[in-house]
């Protein structure tokens, strides 16, 4: 299952920390979370060395850009945790 | 006078009659022998005449029932009469009529001297014998012969003297008995009935298996059908399954041969491993056929009395409660009428209790024939085991070959518990036992489905278990499968045999747990304390948004009360080993864990563990409000960062207290860090954590290598809005120089003072710090694009520059603010004078302002080269 | 009487007030390097 797909499906959205999060959870979903999330960590490891600021800060202008570029329909998450459709 | 009436003449004449009535009288006894032969059943094949009759096999029926059989019969044409048969077969057959009518012997005609020789005899309930019989001038006389057992009779047709003398080794004749018997007996026949003395005395008489050898004797008198006997038992004889019967005047009885027992006297006493019977029997009064008596059982497991009616044909036992081996107490209520006959059918409405387990039958019932029972009822147990409320029914018969009827069906409850048991019992037979039983239910939560089948095999109750169940808090998936075959060993220890417990992959919230099995390769045995075996574990791990758990592999070995667990994660070169035991019902224990800190284990922190070894260990109680665990942490090596910053060398000891939801850790001695690079690194840190809840630490004894100088803090709150004093001294200038992106000026000489810090979550913030130089301070501007560009512009600048350009500092006072998000304001006042212009006195009052965390971070954007020195670090498991 | 120039330190020291202010511009590189994370190729978001 690609990520759009499930995105599209409501399985999973994006939240404020820059993370995939799961919103209806299945194995598929959560297995799918945690190999983008491995993969998007290593790269904000990567950006945040090279520009000497924390994992969390990366991590946190990524989840405001990729909430932004969210494509309606699709669920994000608020500050407050709560899931809604864009 | 004619011609024939001459007396020859007359002679042939009567010659010629008589020969022709013997003609017809031939033909008359041959048409009769005939018509007898016709009627009286016989059927005979291969019958040869020659010197006498020869049949080879003959049988005969009465109505329907072949009463004897038998081949190679020979009746030779001699005098005296002889007979001969090689096989003779006596069938028992049911003669209709009056049964309880004692046998009469039929009167025996006169016959001609005889001779009856029987090679081999078969009557039921007799061992095969070979019989003679002789008969001369109407004295008969029997003689029958097995192996070594033989027996001898007469009978004198006239006077009706008879005589019997007999000698038996029992041991031939009946498979589990020892000993001889000899009987003697004498007397008259009287209208068919043997009148007369007769006596047997039996010589060490035993029982297969048993020590015991006893002599027995028995008389009896028969006179005008009146029958009189008594048995005396000079030793105790044995008895089956270690019981025996204790010697004595056992028995004596009198009796009418047709109105039956007439009187009787029976004291029977009987001991065995679980205690002593007593049987008592006796007539109401002389003559009449019926009486009383007791059965009483006493001894440490038996106990009770059951009052006794006989009459000729019913024994009834008055209602009475027995109390039976392993406190099983048997009790009826109704009077039991058990007809004394070879088959019948006896009402058992029986109750017994076992314990708080009490078992009524209904309407039941057993029927009879000769040595084969059948029972046939309902059973309804209910009451109280181990603490579970029990309650099972079930309806069906029951013989010696097995049981037949309904499922039978078992609940089970308590406070956790409900479990409902169907066992089908269409065909459960001797001697393998084989069920298949099925189970639902439920243990608090989790629902319970499975099955157990079970038999009896090589001699011990064996079967396969297999159960269903989820665990149910978690939201999707989580079956459980068990599938374990077990065994009840010799001493009734349930034993799992090697098998398997799976959970299946399921969901609680977000995370994703794998499949696991808990095999064992050996048997493990179930006891009053609990399980004894080994289990291996294997669990795929678990998945979470941000984190995942690898494979763990571990075993457990089961002590009844006690365990141990070892749980490796072999990705992480992990280790865990832990111990727990059971005492009363709380349960403690001690835990260890060895690991070496790598990135994959931090993949849901904000920090990456570079590498590191964590070892912990700690005494566990579990207590009804949640775990309690006291122990230490030990780490060493540590190297971590955040992405831009790094720390290493981190190590400590912390002590750890888990109550429940509250953890407490405390350093025991100080918790050092040798660099940690914010951009400029600062090291040697040093501090003594006093106490942490993992939200608040409050630290001690804080000490750090900083700019060429030192940071020191009696004690600081972390997170706290307060504003805590931190003394720095010996801060060298030239180094607080060298963090200018762009040097515009050099300093030199050391400067020392205060900062009130607040400490938040994730920030600092200055209020009112206060540096000072510590020694004479040094001053030199450079000339660089920014000075010389401001020169420029303007005379009293290049006026300013010119007297700052080199200046020694006498007066070095410095204030100090800086917001959370890092703006730093400084006012900085110096004084000092400049050698290069005659010592011009110069007062300088500089105001500094900027985000000292831009800075820092400015100071670590790692370009091309940076990067390459990050990379050279030690990264282990990446 | 010769006028002397006493080559003396000024008894007034002069006084020079400085208001430094630095602004970093740091690069916005990070804007940039997260940007090419959403580019298509990287699947990430």
């Amino acid at each position: 299952m690609s990520l759009d797909d499930a995105k599209g499906q409501g399985l999973v959205g994006e939240q404020p920390n820059g993370y995939l999060g799961v919103v209806k959870a299945t194995p598929e979903a959560v297995e799918l979370v945690a190999d983008i999330n491995n993969k998007r960590r290593e790269a904000y490891e990567r950006i945040a060395r090279e520009n000497g600021i924390t994992l969390d800060q990366v991590a946190t202008l990524a989840g405001q850009k990729a909430i932004e570029r969210s494509s309606a329909g699709t669920y994000v998450r608020t500050p407050d945790g709560q899931w809604v459709t864009k | 006078m004619t011609h024939a009436d001459t007396p020859r003449h007359r002679g042939r004449r009567i010659a010629l009659w008589l020969s022709g009535v013997l003609l017809l009288g031939l033909l008359g006894c041959l048409l009769w022998a005939l018509l007898a032969w016709r009627a009286s059943g016989l059927t005979v094949q291969g019958v040869r005449w020659q010197a006498g009759v020869q049949v080879a096999h003959w049988n005969w029926t009465q109505d329907g029932c072949v009463v004897a059989s038998g081949d190679g019969f020979r009746w030779s044409f001699q005098w005296p009469l002889s007979i001969s048969l090689d096989q003779l077969d006596w069938h028992d057959c049911p003669t209709p009529g009056e049964r309880s009518a004692p046998l009469r012997l039929p009167d025996i005609p006169w016959i001609p001297p005889l001779d009856v020789q029987i090679g081999r005899l078969t009557v039921a309930g007799l061992p095969p014998l070979a019989v003679s019989v002789h008969q001369r001038d109407q004295r008969w006389q029997f003689h029958a012969v097995h192996r070594d057992s033989h027996a001898t009779a007469t009978l004198a047709r006239a006077s009706g003297d008879w005589t019997l003398d007999a000698e038996l080794v029992l041991s031939q004749c009946w498979p589990d008995a020892l000993g001889t018997l000899a009987l003697q007996g004498a007397g008259q026949l009287r209208d068919g009935l043997p009148e007369g003395e007769f006596s047997a005395t039996g010589t060490q008489l035993g029982y297969v298996g048993q020590s015991q050898r006893a002599d027995v004797s028995l008389q009896a008198q028969l006179q005008q059908r009146q029958w009189q006997a008594a048995l005396h038992l000079s030793d105790p004889v044995a008895l089956p399954a270690g019981w025996q019967l204790a010697a004595g005047d056992t028995l004596s009885a009198a009796g009418h041969l047709d109105q039956g027992i007439e009187q009787v006297s029976l004291s029977a006493r009987a001991s065995g491993p679980q205690g002593e019977a007593h049987l008592m029997l006796a007539t109401d009064a002389p003559g009449i056929a019926q009486g009383q008596g007791r059965l009483t059982l006493t001894g440490k497991q038996l106990g009770g009395e059951v009052p006794l009616h006989w009459t000729r044909d019913t024994l009834t036992l008055s209602p009475a409660q027995l109390t039976l081996p392993a406190q099983v107490s048997l009790a009826w209520e109704t009077p039991l009428a058990i007809p004394l006959a070879a088959e019948g059918i006896v009402a058992l409405p029986l109750h017994a209790r076992w314990e708080a387990l009490h078992l009524t039958t209904h309407d039941s019932e057993v029927a009879w024939r000769g040595a084969d029972w059948h029972w046939r009822g309902a059973l309804a147990l209910a009451g109280e085991y181990a603490g579970y409320r029990v309650r099972a029914a079930w309806q069906g018969d029951a013989d010696a070959g097995g049981v037949r009827g309904a499922p039978l069906t078992l609940a089970v409850r308590d406070a956790d518990l409900r479990l409902d048991v169907t066992v089908p019992t269409a065909q459960l037979s001797a001697p393998a036992w084989r069920t298949d039983a099925r189970f639902t239910g439920q243990y608090q939560d989790f629902p319970l489905t499975g099955r157990v089948q079970a038999e009896f095999h090589d001699g011990q109750w064996q079967g396969r278990l297999r159960g269903d169940s989820r665990l149910v808090m978690l939201d999707q998936g989580g079956e459980l499968h068990l599938d374990m075959p077990w065994r009840l060993t010799a001493d009734n220890r349930l034993q799992l045999m090697p098998g398997e417990l799976r959970l299946q992959r399921g969901l609680l919230g977000t995370l994703l747990l794998r499949p696991m099995t808990l095999r064992n390769t050996a048997p493990v045995t179930l006891d009053g304390d609990g399980a004894h075996g080994r289990f291996a574990l294997h669990a795929d791990g678990a998945v979470a948004e941000r984190w995942r758990i690898p494979v763990i592999t571990g075993e457990l070995i089961a002590r009844g009360r006690a365990g141990e667990m070892t749980l490796q994660v072999p990705d992480w070169q992990s280790r865990l080993a832990a111990s727990a035991s059971l005492t009363g019902d709380d349960m403690a224990g001690h835990v260890s864990v060895t690991s070496p800190l790598s990135p994959a284990m931090s993949d849901g922190l904000s920090v990456i563990f570079r590498g590191g070894l964590l070892e912990a260990q700690g005494d566990w109680q579990w207590r009804d409000d949640g775990p309690y665990i006291e122990g230490g942490l030990r780490l060493r090596d540590l190297q971590l960062d955040w992405g831009g910053i790094t720390a290493s060398g981190g190590a400590g000891e912390l002590a750890m207290r888990v109550h429940g939801e509250q953890v407490t850790l405390a350093s025991r001695g100080p918790i050092t860090l040798t660099e940690l690079d914010i951009g400029t690194p600062i090291r040697n840190l040093r501090m003594t954590l006093e106490h942490a809840d993992l939200i608040t630490w409050s630290l001690s004894d804080i000490y750090a290598d900083v700019l060429g100088g030192y940071l020191r803090a009696p004690a600081l709150d972390w997170p706290s809005p307060a504003f805590q004093p931190v003394v720095i001294s010996r801060i060298s200038l030239d180094q607080v120089a060298a963090l200018q992106t762009d040097p515009v000026v050099q300093l030199a000489g050391r400067v020392g003072g205060y900062l009130p810090l607040q400490l938040g979550t994730d920030s600092v913030a200055v209020q009112g710090g206060r540096l000072a130089n510590e020694e004479p301070l040094a001053l030199l501007l450079m000339p660089s694009s920014s000075t010389s560009a401001m020169a420029g512009a303007n005379r009293a600048v290049q006026l300013a520059l010119d007297s700052l350009s080199v200046l020694q500092i006498s007066d070095f006072q410095a204030s100090l603010d800086m917001t959370a998000d890092g703006w730093l304001d400084a006012a900085v006042t110096i004084r000092g004078e400049n050698p290069q212009q005659r010592r011009l006195p110069v007062v300088f009052n500089y105001t500094h302002r900027e985000n000292v965390l831009v800075l820092l971070r400015s100071l670590r954007i790692g370009d091309e080269i940076s990067r390459q020195v990050m990379d050279k670090l030690p990264q282990p498991g990446r | 009487c010769t006028p002397r120039i006493a080559l003396e330190a000024p008894k007034e020291p002069i006084t020079i007030n400085l208001n430094v202010k630095i602004d970093h511009e740091i690069r916005l590189r990070v804007e940039k390097d997260i940007d090419e994370l959403f580019s298509d190729d990287s699947a990430l978001f």
